[in-house]
């Protein structure tokens, strides 16, 4: 088990460097997708302290009708952190892409979306004059958990040194609502086989990984 | 006297920013009466240089921007971190830190200990210096180290057997490890080093660090100054920029060493016949 933290020094630390790094490069707004999980749902409360919450625009991206209470929890949560945020449907151009490929398999299809919200994140940061902040913790990157120029992609990763169990951790301190905190960790890209609070199961559970291709 | 710590975030690659803060800091520093200002590792400068290193190195006795900063210290004395390339080392640069008093240079100490492992790469742009060397300066007498070499006992041991007061270490010391105590595990391990050899050189030891980040990096500041025997005396924030001040009185070191005798009753002699033993064995 990786060490447990004091949560309240790793939080000074982050917003520290999430101020350092905003004002260096002379932006003000940071962007991030919120999906109505955990990483992202700490990650914007960091972003939200770091920069106020006017200065975060939070975009959810549901794939059409997909995991309608991520999509609940994370506009309750985009609400109570006072940040700006907006909801983005991309089935229209997820969908226009794999007319072409029918049988695409739902990994192609995962990874796609991911790569489409951060299409979605760059357009609105150049919009913007922001920053995408990523919300990948350190558990995801050692064992390439993720999509290389999706979720992956970013300007600044905030929590890149903290293993899931850390951003855990650091949840319950910047007070995460409970339905956010007790999820089970998923990439959001496809439903579960069974049940579940939505999408694969957790690492080293059950479920594919999607991978860099 | 008063000994002042600027724990500032230098900024990287712009010396005349770096300059202009020094001076605001030297200026504070007057104000609150300091005999001695001490600024951080590459405080000129900022740390992560890689290629930018032989761009920021300045001669100390030519650059002008230095000349300025070292005129400022009129009446007192500060340690400077920048990057060193003098005319005689054409080509070579060192991590290094001067020691100014009343105006003029007395010593450069340049950084033997190059940290390269990890996210540390400071062998593939500076060259190592080869001495430690004591000098006797209007504060006392002073031992100079640049970070990474205080992690190396021999350098303070050597301070110490050439009889220093203090032993001055300045830092760009990254924090890792939140476990707890809201302070990074690593700025216990270098006020537990402070404590050791505050206690065995029976010298005052102060500890200057930057704060700021640069690269994902956060600097973890915690500057303090022991007095010798191991008494912590002052402290600076963590993580948060700080000037520091602390009373320090050269009569402690006095008291220390009737005490405790560790400086009378050394061998430095024992130690180099034995150290020359072992070299030598290495060498075969």
């Amino acid at each position: 088990m990786p060490p447990k933290i004091d949560a309240a020094f790793a939080e000074k630390v982050l917003v520290a460097f999430l101020r350092d790094e905003f004002a260096r490069c002379g932006r003000r707004t940071g962007l991030l997708g919120l999906s109505g999980g955990l990483d992202s749902a700490v990650c914007a409360a960091l972003a939200a302290r770091a920069l106020g919450p006017k200065n975060v625009l939070a975009l959810i991206m549901p794939y059409g009708k997909a995991f309608p209470e991520d999509v609940r929890d994370a506009l309750a949560l985009a609400r109570r952190l006072g940040v700006r945020h907006e909801t983005i449907d991309i089935a229209p151009q997820v969908d226009a892409y794999f007319a072409a490929h029918p049988k695409a398999t739902r990994l192609r299809r995962g990874n796609k979306m991911a790569r489409e919200r951060m299409s979605v994140l760059y357009d609105r940061s150049s919009v913007e004059g922001g920053l995408v902040i990523g919300t990948s913790n350190k558990t995801e990157l050692l064992i390439g958990y993720g999509t290389i120029y999706g979720d992956m992609a970013c300007a600044i990763n905030p929590m890149g040194d903290l293993y899931k169990t850390q951003v855990r951790e650091m949840a319950r301190h910047l007070r995460v609502p409970a339905a956010i905190r007790g999820k089970i960790p998923t990439a959001g890209l496809w439903p579960a086989r069974r049940g579940g609070a939505g999408g694969r199961r957790s690492l080293g559970r059950t479920g594919e990984a999607p991978c860099g291709s | 006297m008063n000994i002042a710590i600027a724990q500032f975030a230098p900024r990287l690659g712009e010396v005349e920013a770096n300059v202009e803060r020094h001076l605001d800091l030297l200026a504070s520093a007057r104000k609150k009466k300091a005999d001695l200002v001490v600024f951080p590792e590459l405080g000129l400068t900022g740390y992560t240089l890689k290629d930018l290193v032989e761009e920021v190195a300045l001669d100390p006795a030519k650059d002008p921007r230095f000349r300025r900063l070292a005129a400022a210290t009129k009446g007192l004395s500060a340690v400077v971190g920048f990057v060193e390339e003098s005319p005689a080392d054409r080509g070579l640069f060192y991590n290094a830190a001067a020691f100014i008093a009343d105006g003029r240079v007395i010593h450069v100490h340049r950084k033997v200990y190059l940290p390269t492992n990890g996210m540390f790469e400071e062998a593939k742009f500076f060259a190592p210096g080869r001495d430690f060397r004591a000098f006797d300066a209007p504060v006392g007498r002073v031992g100079l180290l640049v970070c990474r070499d205080f992690l190396h006992y021999g350098a303070s041991y050597v301070h110490h057997a050439a009889g220093a007061d203090l032993i001055v270490c300045v830092s760009a010391a990254p924090g890792r490890g939140v476990e707890g105590g809201s302070a990074f595990a690593t700025s216990r391990m270098w006020e537990l080093m402070g404590e050791a050899v505050s206690l065995f050189s029976t010298a005052y030891v102060v500890y200057a660090n930057r704060v700021g980040t640069e690269d994902g990096v956060t600097f973890a500041g915690g500057a303090f100054v022991f007095a010798p025997g191991g008494r912590r005396v002052a402290r600076a924030p963590y993580v948060d920029p700080d000037l520091l001040v602390c009373p320090v009185d050269l009569a402690d070191v006095r008291e220390a060493r009737r005490k405790w005798l560790f400086k009378r009753d050394e061998r430095p002699e024992a130690v180099w016949r034995s150290l020359e033993r072992i070299v030598r064995a290495s060498e075969d």
